[in-house]
């Protein structure tokens, strides 16, 4: 750094004729400090060898002594070695840390796969959870419509044979009337909860089949304004797609509902041949998406939602700005094959809880 | 010194030469090869620098050493000086209050087969690195930890380089 690289050929030829007229530790070091300088200098070990071969024809061949000198050869090399020391010292730093650096790439890259491996066996759990929930909850709806619906059809059965038996008595058909009215009640009550857990349209007449008899149920319900587009694709979306088209409208519907504060929600759909994807967009009060989807904090919802659409290799996202409301869209493959679940295990889908609120809110 | 011992008071510039004369002449005498020669020297440059820019003055010991049927030389530089507030840190790679690369006490340790450095603030400095024959010992030197019986090995920055 002391020395410009302009003048370290003088330099060099200087310090090395020193040396050669008084060969002693003095001159040796000033050859060992002329490396330092020239390294700081930003010169590499090709140029000092230029260096020294400058010095060399420039100097010392022609006016100095025979080349063919012994000792000149070992004082030559001794002072040239001198010069380099400092580009030795670094190279063997540079080693060591190459060598520090393998070996921390090698931790890195085995934690990489281990925390990959745990990554997919996380994914896997997700999907059985979903899964199993799926086939819990169409349990828990056949379950339902067959054995409490049978059972209430017996008990109305009974109940309009009692209204024949009451004849003129005006308490006893006001009684009947009421159990009437009561379960009339419970009856649809239950089979909102059957519908809501695994509507039978779904399988039977397609996604937007069931989806309309779930917005009118909803709008009932709610009060709220539900536009319900169409797209001729649909009918292509079948099986685990439908139901994650169906479970992610039904769980963002009701998020509006008891969340939003929003008075319309808009239900769109597109394609291009290969994907369709689905918008649920409402007007309604904003949130923090980041907040709601990254964080550990996280409401289940939106996170059940991305998982469900992770399971039929399908796109997700959620947009949330104030004065805009709330879109949620969501993209499944049309190929069956592209849509395969990582388990291969049919219908998978999700739940979510709070559709129980809008079944006893009418 | 009855074991070979040299020592050589480091106070300014010209005691570098010295000192880089002195441990020249033992390594030579020990049979290290022209190229290990001008490293040790090398190496004391960097020690004996340090001693003459942070400690003002201090001392170079130099003995030839034998452990393990494998013979060396050992270097001890020793100051009572500042000391080393963070020596891991002052041990990184490129640190060096002249700057540059392979210089400074970094490229001490690179140019030597052991290093150690044991820094004390308001105590001083004691860096101990040593240099085996090649020949001396199969494994070169493998064995890096050979401070055990002398105990002053320090607790941070210990490297065989």
């Amino acid at each position: 750094m002391s020395s410009p690289k302009s003048s370290l050929p003088i330099t060099y030829l200087g310090a090395l004729r020193e040396y050669l007229a008084r060969p002693d530790e003095e001159n040796l070091e000033q050859a060992y400090e002329l490396g330092r300088a020239a390294m700081s200098a930003g010169l590499g070990v090709f140029d000092i060898i230029r260096l020294h071969h400058q010095a060399l024809s420039d100097g010392l061949l022609i006016s100095g002594p025979s080349s063919a000198d012994p000792r000149l050869v070992v004082a030559l090399e001794i002072f040239l070695l001198e010069v380099l020391s400092p580009f030795e010292a670094a190279h063997r730093g540079f080693r060591t840390a190459l060598e520090r650096l393998e070996h921390v790439n090698g931790e890195l890259n085995s934690r990489n796969e281990e925390l990959a491996t745990s990554n997919a066996q996380l994914q896997e759990l997700s999907a059985r959870v979903l899964t199993a929930q799926e086939e819990e909850r169409k349990r828990i709806s056949r379950e339902l419509h067959d054995e409490i619906g049978q059972a209430l059809t017996a008990v109305n059965v009974t109940v309009a044979m009692l209204k024949k038996q009451a004849g003129d008595n005006a308490a006893f058909q006001r009684k009947v009337a009421e159990a009437e009215r009561l379960l009339a009640q419970s009856m649809e009550t239950v089979h909102c909860f059957a519908r809501e857990l695994r509507p039978a349209m779904l399988d039977h007449l397609g996604v937007h089949a069931a989806l309309r008899a779930h917005v009118n149920s909803y709008v009932r319900r709610t009060g709220l304004r539900v536009d319900l587009g169409t797209h001729a694709d649909l009918a292509r979306v079948q099986g685990q797609p439908a139901e994650v088209l169906f479970r992610i409208a039904q769980e963002s519907l009701s998020n509006v509902f008891k969340h939003a504060q929003a008075t319309r929600v808009k239900i769109d759909f597109a394609s291009d041949g290969l994907n369709l994807s689905m918008e649920v967009a409402d007007n309604g009060k904003a949130f923090a998406v980041e907040e709601k989807l990254g964080k550990r904090t996280g409401r289940l919802g939106l996170l059940g939602m991305q998982e469900r659409v992770r399971l039929v290799n399908g796109k997700f996202m959620v947009e949330s700005a104030p004065g805009q409301g709330t879109r949620v869209i969501v993209r499944v493959p049309l190929d069956a094959a592209a849509a395969a679940s990582a388990l291969s295990i049919p219908n998978s889908t999700t739940p979510n809880h709070h559709e129980e609120n809008i079944c006893v809110a009418g | 010194m009855g074991n070979g011992e040299v020592q050589t008071s480091i106070q300014s510039a010209v005691d570098i030469v010295t000192a880089r004369q002195r441990g020249r002449a033992q390594a030579i005498s020990l049979g290290f090869s022209g190229a290990d020669v001008t490293l040790v020297a090398a190496a004391i440059s960097e020690v004996a620098r340090n001693i003459v820019d942070h400690a003002k003055e201090g001392e170079i010991l130099m003995q030839p050493i034998e452990e393990a049927g494998r013979r060396g030389l050992q270097i001890v530089a020793r100051d009572r000086g500042p000391g080393i507030a963070d020596v891991a840190r002052a041990m990184q790679y490129g640190y060096s209050t002249r700057r540059g690369l392979g210089v400074g006490l970094p490229g001490a340790k690179w140019l030597m087969d052991e290093f150690d450095i044991a820094s004390t603030l308001g105590l001083g400095t004691t860096v101990t690195m040593r240099k085996w024959l090649p020949d001396s010992n199969e494994t070169g030197h493998a064995n890096g930890n050979g401070y055990g019986h002398a105990g002053h090995r320090p607790a941070a920055a210990s490297a065989p380089a």
